[in-house]
């Protein structure tokens, strides 16, 4: 396998429940050491597609391939390579901490101890505690702790935030990037599906925005960010007819006016400034804020 | 140090970095032979993704800002020149800049507002002056 | 109705349906069963499965809320403790009633049939006791202990303490004395397990006990147990394996607490005079029956538990082939069926209890004998040694059966519970359609089978078919009624898929 191949790559993949598509010709390409996010709404096919890179759904349709293999022909060859931590973490309930982490530990050939001991020490999860009397928090700790130690080439991340504290929200992004991401720089591929984007903002390479089972927008970040635009603008009086061509999105609230621009904010402040504002402020959106702006652009594209 | 990342700048993160800490390195709030935080701790504090500060430093150091000392970590170079004149005024333009536009909002005319500045340039250098007789 | 009433009612509607189902195989039992394994299987279906059932039906009630999670719901909502309780308790009530209706119904029926003497009041008392009985211990045991399985066992168990201790001290009285109080005791005990239950609800808390399993205390010296804390080994198979076993901890738990009343049974029966009452002797010489409830409760628990904690879909996420990790649940369970349904019984009671051999071991041997040649089963009867060692075959058959059908239902369940009535449903077709098939047909028949081909590729084919569609439902995360259809049509296409071009073959 070469440097160039993508670690995770999707395409056309469709899956349907009863009547509806889950996934309806979804496409994307993950290459090996990014952090690539995967945004949607509730319901919009995320875990779906999650379930079929890891063989717990068979596509109906489309090409699924994990490290260049396929996850159903090949699933322990690629399922060694991979962690997984799920929306809904489940352990046995009578286990402790440190049964779970050895029960896990046995699947693996590769388990990096120090790894275990450090994150153990920083949730500061008391190893004996029977996995029952564990909290939200801390159940989402553990599943992570078992993901990270056996230092795995692809680290799968299915809503793992919701439902957590700030405090545990914050560690949590820390561990993946200090305890797994600083592992091995180059062969570290983290694949996040969430909502709650503006927490991974940092982390994240490239992303694709999922709605309704299809793809809406694939881009790198820091291009993503310089494209989209939010223009301010304040007029003395209320402006009658601003015909603002190719914007994504006007709207107007007496004498201010908020402009959504996609790759063209050059073009639409010149043509603001020729109204002669008051005030005109630019800034770049958030990829929190692209996310939201995302029925528009579905809107846009239609 | 303290860094802080604007994800509405539009400009790319790792840039962001860099301009942060070659202004560090101007305004002497870092000094030649101090060491620059390890990339790891400072991705971790940042919520930053590694590779983001990794680029970083590696930019930084291409353009002979900083230097890796194996086994210590990141420092900034002996005879990394600080900013020029023009860049360190340009720097200041864009602070004067944001007055300017305060004082037109705050309908400060420019009388006052010339006024305003001799005054507080003049306390400036008062308490430098005081300072420096104390010690 | 409102929607609280109709959602009760749907969530008994299952057991209650199967109870009354089961009230049937009455109209063909045989009173003290004469030696053949049809009576003697009609005996089981008419005690030991009906009781389960409508054990399983008080269970329900509480039960599958707390299996379901939806506890914490019902009591988080605005509806008055003493309204949810009326409901429920009005509900249960008149479905046991109606049950017990249809029981002895069935009873006198068959009694009139038969043309036996109607000891109706015998009868009643049993029905309405054992009902009251069920009714209590149902209730208070799924709140006290708000975990299914175990509240199963200890409302059979704790009268059946009862019945012991009674045994012991009273057997030697008039029997009409010994009924007597022993519906009283029994009618007190259900009085006030009524009373515990309503007190148990009404101070609930959403506290969960040991986490919805019975756990087992920390063994610390099992050296075999312990695993290297610095060194961490690759060791799947030995890691599910030893997973496997731990998952049934609530059984060995439950097993444990049978062996001791067993063995207080084995005591009362040696160390009693029980000459005078013939219903108590009975009862005791067949308790052993109980056993065969645990390849029941160890195979419903093997797929459906770990749906219920939901921890399939991580196991179906590590890199282990997914076929190993179906084998070894699949031995698990069945291993523990033969221990827990044949070892122990027999272990306890010696193999006086093979089949037919309280009964007159002769009569059953030959009756057995009878029933497999009247199929043309000369095959069998040639094969000589076989016939030796049949009853023993025929018992581990049942185990292992009751056990592979209750694993197949939980492939098919949420939880549990929902695999529970299925389970046995599922070992009462079986064990119709073997006897079916074993019986002789018709002329007109003929043409289509032989005897011993029915068997030849009946039984491994369905038994193929069962463990192939287990293997696909034991990868489905998610239990759905879509699943139970395809399982349905896929168990059709495959009988017709073989039977179809073998009467072909055979025709030609």
């Amino acid at each position: 396998m070469n440097n160039d191949s993508p670690i995770i790559e999707i395409d056309n993949l469709t899956r349907r429940y009863g009547k509806t598509d889950a996934v309806n010709g979804l496409s994307l390409k993950v290459q090996a050491g990014k952090c690539y996010g995967f945004f949607g709404r509730n319901g919009a096919g995320k875990t779906t597609t999650i379930k079929c890179l890891l063989n717990l759904l068979r596509p109906d349709s489309g090409m699924t391939r994990v490290f260049g293999l396929d996850p159903r022909k090949n699933e322990v060859a690629v399922k060694s390579r991979l962690a997984y931590v799920p929306d809904m973490v489940a352990f046995y309930p009578w286990m402790t901490v440190r049964e779970t982490l050895e029960y896990f530990a046995s699947f693996r050939k590769h388990w990096n101890c120090d790894i275990e001991n450090d994150l153990l020490s920083r949730f500061q999860l008391d190893d004996r505690k029977k996995t029952t009397s564990l909290s939200k928090g801390q159940r989402t700790q553990l599943a992570l702790i078992s993901a990270i130690c056996p230092e795995p080439e692809l680290l799968v991340l299915d809503e793992p935030t919701s439902g957590l504290d700030p405090i545990v929200r914050r560690e949590f992004i820390e561990t993946v990037i200090g305890a797994y991401q600083s592992g091995d720089p180059g062969r570290r591929t983290v694949f996040v599906s969430t909502h709650l984007i503006s927490e991974f903002e940092g982390l994240i390479d490239e992303f694709t925005i999922i709605e309704q089972g299809r793809e809406l927008l694939t881009m790198e970040a820091d291009a993503a960010r310089e494209r989209f635009r939010k223009i301010n603008a304040r007029f003395a009086i209320a402006p009658a007819q601003l015909a603002l061509t190719g914007a994504l999105n006007v709207k107007q609230n007496g004498r201010e006016v908020e402009v959504l621009a996609n790759g063209n904010s050059e073009q639409l402040l010149a043509e603001l400034k020729s109204r002669a504002p008051e005030e005109l402020r630019c800034e770049s959106l958030s990829l929190e804020e692209i996310f939201v702006a995302s029925d528009i652009l579905k809107k846009a594209k239609t | 140090m303290v860094f802080k990342i604007d994800f509405k700048s539009g400009k790319p993160v790792y840039l962001q970095l860099v301009d942060q800490i070659r202004y560090a390195a101007a305004s002497a709030m870092l000094r030649t032979g101090e060491p620059l935080p390890s990339i790891r701790p400072l991705a971790e504090e940042l919520r930053v993704n590694r590779n983001t500060v990794a680029k970083a430093y590696a930019e930084l150091e291409s353009q002979g800002v900083i230097e890796t000392i194996p086994g210590k970590g990141c420092f900034l170079k002996e005879n990394s020149s600080p900013f020029t004149k023009p860049v360190r005024q340009k720097l200041l333009l864009a602070e004067v800049d944001e007055a300017v536009v305060m004082a037109h909002h705050l309908q400060v005319d420019r009388e006052t507002f010339l006024a305003l500045v001799k005054e507080r340039l003049d306390h400036f250098e008062r308490k430098v002056k005081e300072k420096s007789n104390n010690d | 109705m409102n929607a609280f009433v109709k959602k009760e009612i749907r969530l008994l509607m299952p057991s209650f349906l199967i109870c009354c189902a089961l009230a049937l195989p009455n109209l063909a039992f045989r009173f003290h069963p004469d030696g053949s394994l049809m009576g003697w299987w009609w005996f089981m279906m008419a005690f030991v499965f009906s009781g389960a059932m409508a054990v399983m039906l008080a269970l329900n009630s509480f039960g599958a809320e707390v299996s379901a999670g939806t506890f914490c719901n019902l009591l988080a909502q605005p509806i008055s403790r003493q309204q949810i309780w009326d409901t429920k308790i009005s509900l249960l009530a008149a479905a046991l009633f109606i049950v017990g209706v249809c029981w002895s119904g069935c009873g006198i029926a068959r009694l009139m049939m038969l043309g036996r003497e109607l000891n109706l009041l015998d009868l009643f008392s049993g029905v309405i006791t054992f009902g009251l009985v069920v009714f209590s211990g149902g209730l208070w045991a799924v709140l006290l202990l708000r975990q299914v399985a175990a509240a199963f066992w200890f409302t059979l168990l704790v009268p059946g303490v009862i019945l012991v201790i009674l045994a012991a001290f009273f057997a030697d009285q008039s029997p009409e004395f010994f009924t007597g109080l022993t519906v009283s005791v029994l009618g007190l005990y259900s009085l006030a397990g009524f009373f515990f239950a309503r007190w148990l609800f009404f101070r609930a808390q959403d506290v969960q006990w040991s986490g919805g399993t019975i756990v087992m205390p920390e063994m610390r010296d099992m050296a075999w147990f312990k695993s290297a804390s610095a060194m961490r080994s690759w060791r799947p198979r030995a890691a599910l394996w030893r997973k496997e076993f731990m998952l049934h901890q609530s059984q060995f738990v439950m097993a444990f607490v049978l062996l001791v009343l067993h063995l207080g049974v084995l005591g009362v029966r040696h160390f009693c005079d029980l000459s005078h009452s013939r219903d108590l002797k009975f009862t005791l010489e067949i308790f052993w029956g109980l056993w065969f409830v645990m390849p029941l409760l160890v195979g419903c628990a093997a797929v459906a538990e770990e749906r219920k904690i939901g921890t399939l879909e991580g196991q179906l996420c590590l890199p282990v082939k997914r076929r190993t990790q179906f084998a070894i649940k699949f031995f698990v369970a069945l291993f523990l069926s033969l221990l827990l349904g044949v070892a122990m019984p027999l272990l306890l009671e010696g193999t006086r209890i093979l089949p037919g051999v309280p009964f007159g071991s002769a009569t059953l041997q030959k009756g057995l004998t009878n029933a497999l040649t009247s199929a043309q089963f000369d095959f069998w009867v040639a094969i000589g040694i076989l016939n030796g060692y049949l009853p023993l075959l025929a018992f581990i058959g049942i185990a292992l059966l009751i056990g592979g059908v209750a694993f197949y239902a939980s492939s098919l369940a949420r939880n549990t519970l929902q695999s529970l009535a299925p389970a046995v449903l599922g070992t009462l077709l079986m064990v119709f359609l073997l006897f079916a098939a074993a019986m002789p047909w018709g002329r007109e028949l003929e043409f289509l089978w032989r005897g011993p081909l029915a068997y030849f590729i009946g039984v491994p084919l369905v038994l193929l078919t069962l463990v192939a569609l287990a293997y696909w439902n034991f990868q489905q995360v998610k239990a759905s009624a879509q699943m139970g259809w395809r399982n349905v049509l896929a168990f059709v296409l495959a009988v017709l898929k073989t039977s179809i071009p073998l009467t072909m073959f055979f025709i030609a």
